[in-house]
């Protein structure tokens, strides 16, 4: 039991030497990139978050701007097509009285009282 | 009010109806704090994701893109998060778009063998089929490479799973849970392919190292 404890100990420790190393050749191999590699990264991370703040302090006023300027659009759009509007209902509807009026002159009232003579001659006028 | 103190209350609004979880910091005021905490989270972390995607895809162009991708990912959908939960978001988002680069060679791999009319069932894994300019087994560079070259060789020896797996575990110090939840498997498994990569790694390296006989 003690020599298997010792085996695994042993494994341990030699399974630790070995991340140990490779850790830090890894390590190593980060601290020694050259130049152009880190020049790319830096001008990644760097595009990455000004892109977001590009994105953020451009759009953001221009849609608002484009939102405020649907809004103010609609409001005048709908003022001017309100006022045409009223004014323009009195008018036919002044218009339309006025045609009422002219088709009922148009017509004399005895036509309407003798009506029924009238309708007479009609179905026995061609005898 | 000053423009800035406009703007930065945009920002704070902007934040504001961010789709995010409870544990996310709401507060807009800290939104300028947050940028320069990324700022210095980037700086820490992009040397070591840089060689990461370096190692599992032996070209450092597209080690960079990843890189880059996911840099870009984390801002956009993470910039408000707690600090302290970017380290394992970020190595979710990086070892995704290493898997996808691995997927996409693949399927690269198999179109150009089709139009080249290679046989497709000897089509190794693309990550093998990477060109190694030294042409040498790890066993051979143990004994005339550097040290740091018989590793990145035996990492890539690795599959994809075991190889992001080791170094996220070893080299970044994730514990188990946050490993299986950037590599996207089970807790088992993550224990299962660190100590078969392990295995393998120290079987290669270890004698040469002078470290340990084989495991």
């Amino acid at each position: 039991m003690r020599k298997f404890n010792e085996t695994k100990s042993q494994n341990q420790q030699t399974e630790q030497e070995f991340l140990q190393k490779s850790c830090k050749l890894l390590d190593d191999s980060c601290d020694s990139l050259d130049g152009y590699t880190l020049s790319r990264l830096n001008t990644i991370h760097h595009a990455a978050l000004s892109r977001h703040r590009s994105k953020k302090r451009v759009l953001l006023p221009l849609g608002g701007m484009l939102s405020a300027s649907v809004l103010v659009f609609f409001i005048f759009n709908s003022s001017i097509v309100g006022n045409f509007q009223s004014e323009q209902i009195p008018v036919l509807e002044r218009e339309l009285a006025d045609d009422i009026d002219v088709f009922l002159e148009a017509e004399e009232l005895e036509f309407f009282e003798e009506y029924e003579f009238y309708q007479w001659l009609a179905d026995n006028g061609a005898i | 009010m000053g423009l800035l103190q406009v703007l930065h209350q945009c920002d704070s609004l902007w934040s504001l109806g961010y789709d995010c979880p409870d544990h996310v910091n709401r507060s807009g005021s800290l939104d300028l704090n947050n940028s320069q905490a990324m700022n210095r989270f980037f700086q820490e972390i992009e040397k070591k994701a840089f060689r990461m995607a370096h190692i599992a895809t032996n070209d450092p162009e597209e080690a960079l893109d990843i890189v880059q991708d996911s840099m870009f990912k984390l801002v956009e959908k993470y910039r408000n998060y707690d600090p302290d939960s970017w380290q394992p978001l970020f190595y979710k988002i990086l070892q995704s778009r290493i898997r996808d680069w691995y997927r996409r060679s693949k399927v690269r791999n198999r179109f150009r063998a089709w139009l080249g009319g290679k046989d497709e069932d000897n089509e190794e894994e693309p990550l093998n089929q990477v060109a190694d300019l030294s042409m040498r087994s790890p066993e051979q560079l143990a004994v005339t490479g550097s040290e740091l070259e018989n590793l990145e060789q035996a990492l890539r020896e690795l599959s994809l799973r075991q190889q992001q797996v080791f170094l996220l575990r070893a080299w970044e110090g994730l514990d188990v849970k946050q490993t299986a939840n950037a590599v996207g498997c089970s807790e088992g498994s993550v224990k299962t392919h660190y100590f078969r990569a392990l295995q393998a790694l120290r079987n290669k390296l270890g004698p040469a190292w002078g470290i340990d006989e084989k495991v």
